[in-house]
């Protein structure tokens, strides 16, 4: 509560008349209220049910925003997911487009590097110049080595190079801009570059237009042609040259043919006119030609008659049957025969030797066409050969009939007086007892021939024996055993001829019937034989075995053999002997000998 | 009119549908301009899975698909995941590139969806 103080009744007054005049105003306010209240409670009520019904209208007003907000929120989240799903397609697609880019890229970069690499390699490994040039000036943007290397550039120069400054002619510059202008591009074009020798090489030009980045370029391949060229130019040469040597070659044919139809001319005159027989032959042996020697040879009056008449010269001209397959033999082994002599048939049928010379006529491969060759008439030379060997025969006959054949042979050696000891020898004497008497019987002729028909019979004996006869005296016939070649059985050999000589006789009769009789001595003993002398020699024996082996005959008997002891002692096991009473032999004193009766039989 | 192709053959690529597999293939170069140009595309596949509950797509032989193309297979993957009954395997090959990383996107459309991959 307020505080009191002395100026109070002032103041009391003037707060009274306030007080006063809030109680009217509150009066008033109060009647106001009052009023205000009523009118309030008034309003209230009717508010009231205002607002019930609002109430109710907003109950149901969310009810339906409630339904609203539930539709709501499914719209957003169905758009939410599209939302998500675009985006994810929008990364799907994006992170794609960047694989592709990524991929397309890295296969760019991949192929151009590839085709440069091809590029390169192809550039670099060709035998041929590749040039790329500005189509504007000409300037070479690129060269590979061996254009480099050919025209002697120098990539580093500062102002480059024209490609046409090494053009040797420059018409060839015009030439090709015009088919460039014409064509688009030049193919073939042949034309000379200068290198870096500067020399100059013949080149196939091909330009072709290409664009690289922006700028017309042309790319020029230059192939060298420089081997081709001279090639060309050599076969020119080679033709011109060949023409003249053809042109020589006919006017040396010209001149060739007219010396060999010299040649032929002269050979032909040769052929004609030999002496020898001159031919060709096919294989199965007909003539292919003959000249007139040969047809006059066998006997014909031409050639052509020759050639016609004799078609198998097999079995036309040869004598002997195989002579003209051993000649074939002949020529197969070694080509040809030089003087193979045969006996031939002429056309008259006679016959004559003829020498040929053949050789086998062969072509390049070694097949064999035909046989040419000579013929020669040798028939005299060979009927002289002939007469020769005859005469020879019969002196070589006649001087075995005097000597043994080894004594001959020393003696056509050149030995004289040839004598050779025997220490073992057997000598038998026969003697026909009565030739004496029958001589007075027969005449001597006669006489002489049957004495020579008995000795042709003990030569015969002799030879079976392989005994040696030495020689007959007169009816005496003298043969020895082991002379001139020792034997051991000489003494048996001697003995058995003796019995043959014995039964031989027997049957010689004379032609007055008379028998002829025989005395046979045998003895065996050392004997010297020899030839002595140098005119009408004769192969004799020497010593006492000769002169006791003629004793046992002269005193033996009639149609009987006496042998000595010596004989008696060698073979008395294997003939059979009877014993003689003891003999005084002249010059020799007393001996025991023995008559020879047979052979002992088995 | 309601036309269902059941082939899509050009020079580039070949498209069409083995009704005994269930099957559509893909290939060669697939590079068509803008989603309408896939149309058609769409429309096949779409009238493919109305016949059946489990569908299969091989891109083995398709070499190359451009953007267009992939936004084309996600959509239909999205209409494939709505349908929520189909059984959609994508078949792809391990040497094509853009198989091996952009068919995984597809898979983040429809988390149920098959990559069966061959080498």
């Amino acid at each position: 509560m307020m505080e009191r103080s002395p100026q109070e009744p002032v103041q009391l007054l003037t707060e009274l008349a306030q007080l006063r005049h809030d109680v009217k105003r509150l009066t008033q306010a109060n009647s106001d209220l009052e009023i205000s209240l009523s009118t309030t409670a008034e309003h209230g009520d009717f508010v009231e049910a205002q607002l019930q019904a609002a109430n109710q209208r907003l109950e149901a007003e969310i009810a339906e925003r409630q339904l609203a907000q539930l539709t709501l929120q499914t719209i957003l989240e169905t758009v939410s997911r599209d939302k998500a799903d675009l985006e994810m397609i929008l990364t799907a697609t994006a992170e794609h487009g960047d694989v592709l880019a990524y991929q397309l890229y890295t296969q760019a970069v991949e192929t151009m590097r590839r085709s440069e690499e091809l590029f390169r390699a192809i550039s670099e490994s060709t035998p041929i110049l590749m040039i790329l040039t500005q189509q504007l000036d000409g300037k070479i943007t690129y060269a590979n080595s061996i254009s480099i290397q050919q025209l002697g550039l120098d990539m580093q120069r500062q102002e480059g190079y024209r490609l046409q400054e090494f053009f040797l002619n420059p018409d060839d510059e015009r030439q090709i801009e015009v088919l460039l202008a014409d064509q688009g591009r030049v193919r073939n074009y042949e034309m000379q570059v200068r290198c870096a020798t500067d020399d100059a090489f013949w080149v196939s030009a091909s330009i072709h237009p290409l664009v690289l980045g922006d700028t017309q370029t042309l790319l020029t391949t230059l192939y060298d042609v420089s081997d081709r060229k001279q090639a060309e130019a050599a076969l020119q040469q080679s033709q011109a040259t060949l023409q003249q040597q053809a042109q020589d070659l006919e006017l040396r044919v010209i001149q060739r043919a007219a010396q060999l139809q010299q040649a032929e001319e002269k050979y032909r005159a040769i052929f004609e006119n030999a002496a020898e027989g001159i031919f060709q032959i096919t294989l199965k042996g007909s003539y292919i030609s003959a000249n007139p020697a040969l047809a006059k040879l066998y006997d014909y009056a031409s050639p052509d008659e020759l050639i016609a008449g004799i078609t198998n010269l097999s079995q036309q001209v040869y004598v002997q049957p195989r002579r003209r397959d051993e000649m074939i033999a002949y020529l197969t082994r070694f080509g040809s025969v030089e003087g193979f002599e045969s006996e031939v048939y002429r056309q008259d049928g006679s016959t004559i030797w003829v020498s040929e010379n053949v050789r086998a006529v062969r072509d390049a491969d070694d097949v064999l066409l035909y046989y040419e060759g000579t013929a020669r008439n040798i028939t005299d030379r060979k009927t002289a050969e002939d007469e020769l060997r005859q005469q020879r025969l019969m002196s070589e006959r006649l001087l075995l009939n005097v000597l043994p054949q080894p004594i001959a042979e020393r003696l056509k050696r050149g030995e004289t007086n040839i004598a050779d000891s025997f220490p073992a020898a057997t000598v038998l004497f026969a003697d026909i007892v009565n030739f004496t008497g029958l001589s007075s019987h027969i005449a001597p002729v006669e006489l002489v021939g049957l004495l020579n028909r008995v000795f042709s019979v003990f030569d015969k004996l002799a030879d079976r024996y392989q005994l040696e006869k030495i020689k007959t005296i007169g009816d005496a016939y003298m043969v020895v055993g082991g002379v001139p070649t020792e034997t051991r059985d000489h003494a048996e050999a001697i003995a058995t001829m003796a019995l043959g000589m014995m039964r031989a006789t027997n049957r010689f009769k004379t032609r007055n019937k008379q028998p002829i009789r025989l005395r046979i001595g045998i003895h065996t003993g050392p004997v010297v034989a020899g030839v002595i002398g140098s005119r009408k020699f004769t192969y004799d024996l020497w010593g006492d075995t000769v002169n006791v082996a003629s004793r046992m005959e002269s005193q033996g008997e009639v149609g009987r053999i006496q042998v000595s002891e010596a004989v008696y002692e060698k073979l008395s096991d294997r003939f059979t002997f009877t014993p003689r009473p003891p003999l005084d032999v002249k010059g020799k004193g007393v001996m025991h000998t023995y008559w020879l009766l047979g052979k002992k039989s088995e | 009119m309601n036309i269902k192709p059941v082939e899509i053959k050009t020079d580039d690529y070949s498209i069409w549908y083995e009704p005994e597999s269930s099957t559509a293939f893909f290939q060669g170069f697939l590079r068509l301009d803008g989603m309408a140009e896939y149309q058609p595309i769409m429309n096949l596949l779409v009238s493919a899975i109305e016949e059946s509950d489990s569908f299969n797509v091989n891109l083995k032989d398709l070499e190359f698909l451009n953007s267009s193309g992939i936004s084309m297979l996600s959509m239909f993957v999205v209409r494939v995941r709505e349908r929520g009954n189909i059984q959609l395997v994508l078949q792809g090959s391990e040497k094509v590139l853009w198989q091996t990383k952009s068919l995984k996107n597809l898979q983040r459309l429809m988390p149920s969806l098959t990559l069966e991959f061959s080498s």
